[in-house]
């Protein structure tokens, strides 16, 4: 599973074709804390690494947080 | 003098704690994850996932005449992300641990009549929920829950046990890069609170106070130290 896939199955209410690399995850209308501490809890899990907080804020595009994995 | 015995000495409250009972007059031993450089206590390294080391641990103490048991960890995990490994880690620290630290207190009977153990719990336990920590309030509640058990317990011994249910603290758990939650979370966060966020130094003052004699009546409680917050939601 490629890394946008993992990503995508974070979401449960958000289509998945409609996340792509360059989507502003901030606009994706489910994202919000539960969405960010999966995906710190995501990264420590399966790539581990162990993500912060500014990490996740620093970023903008869903391309973004896969760069951080 | 009276000897206090602090578990988790090197966190950000527990130095907070140090630093108040070091201004009393309190022989201090403290323990935690590394050794403590002190020149006027004794300092151990203590690992509370390993019952050999507490038991030994306790078994080369004196009587002593108060714990404060302020070892604690909280990692934000998500319920699709709980593992049995991620429960045990943190019930093992907050929970598990320190419980263990009391029972061989007891069972070796290393408790002075009259002594009074503290423990920092947080109003996550049973107070409020949030996003993420399913596991750390879980543990939070399982103490508070112990507490009560465990006042009367102990009270044939004649010894008193209390909690402290701090709101969140500004210590260095929450330093940028120590955790998942971001600056800007915080500082709205911290705006939820009437008097901001606690120090380590207003849970000192409350452990300093529950370890005295000016509190010998209060047993079995859990006092709630949020600055208001609580009834302020």
């Amino acid at each position: 599973m490629s890394k946008l896939e993992k990503f995508r199955e974070l979401f449960d209410d958000t289509a998945p074709e409609s996340i792509l690399p360059e989507t502003n995850f901030r606009e994706i209308e489910e994202w919000g804390s539960l969405l960010s501490f999966s995906f710190i809890a995501m990264a420590k899990d399966d790539f581990g690494i162990q993500l912060t907080g500014e990490e996740i804020i620093k970023s903008t595009t869903v391309q973004d947080l896969l760069d951080l994995l | 003098m009276k000897t206090i015995l602090i578990v988790g000495a090197n966190s950000g409250v527990g130095k907070g704690i140090v630093q108040k009972l070091s201004n009393l007059d309190y022989q201090l031993i403290l323990t935690g994850t590394k050794f403590i450089e002190t020149e006027n206590h004794s300092s151990y390294i203590l690992n509370l996932k390993d019952d050999e080391n507490i038991k030994s641990f306790v078994n080369q103490l004196d009587k002593i005449d108060g714990v404060v048991l302020t070892a604690g960890i909280i990692e934000q995990i998500p319920l699709k992300f709980i593992s049995r490994e991620a429960l045990y880690n943190l019930f093992d620290i907050n929970f598990f641990g320190p419980l263990l630290v009391l029972k061989e207190l007891s069972k070796q009977k290393k408790l002075n009549q009259g002594a009074s153990i503290v423990a920092i719990s947080s109003i996550a336990g049973n107070k409020f929920g949030s996003i993420g920590n399913t596991i750390y309030a879980s543990t939070k509640a399982a103490f508070d829950g112990a507490i009560k058990c465990l006042a009367l317990e102990l009270t044939k011994q004649k010894v008193r046990i209390n909690s402290i249910q701090p709101g969140m603290l500004d210590t260095e758990m929450w330093k940028a890069e120590n955790t998942t939650i971001d600056s800007e979370t915080l500082n709205k966060d911290a705006l939820r609170y009437p008097l901001g966020y606690g120090k380590p130094k207003d849970v000192a003052n409350l452990v300093a106070f529950l370890l005295s004699e000016e509190s010998t009546y209060i047993n079995g409680s859990a006092i709630v130290l949020d600055g208001g917050f609580s009834v302020a939601y």
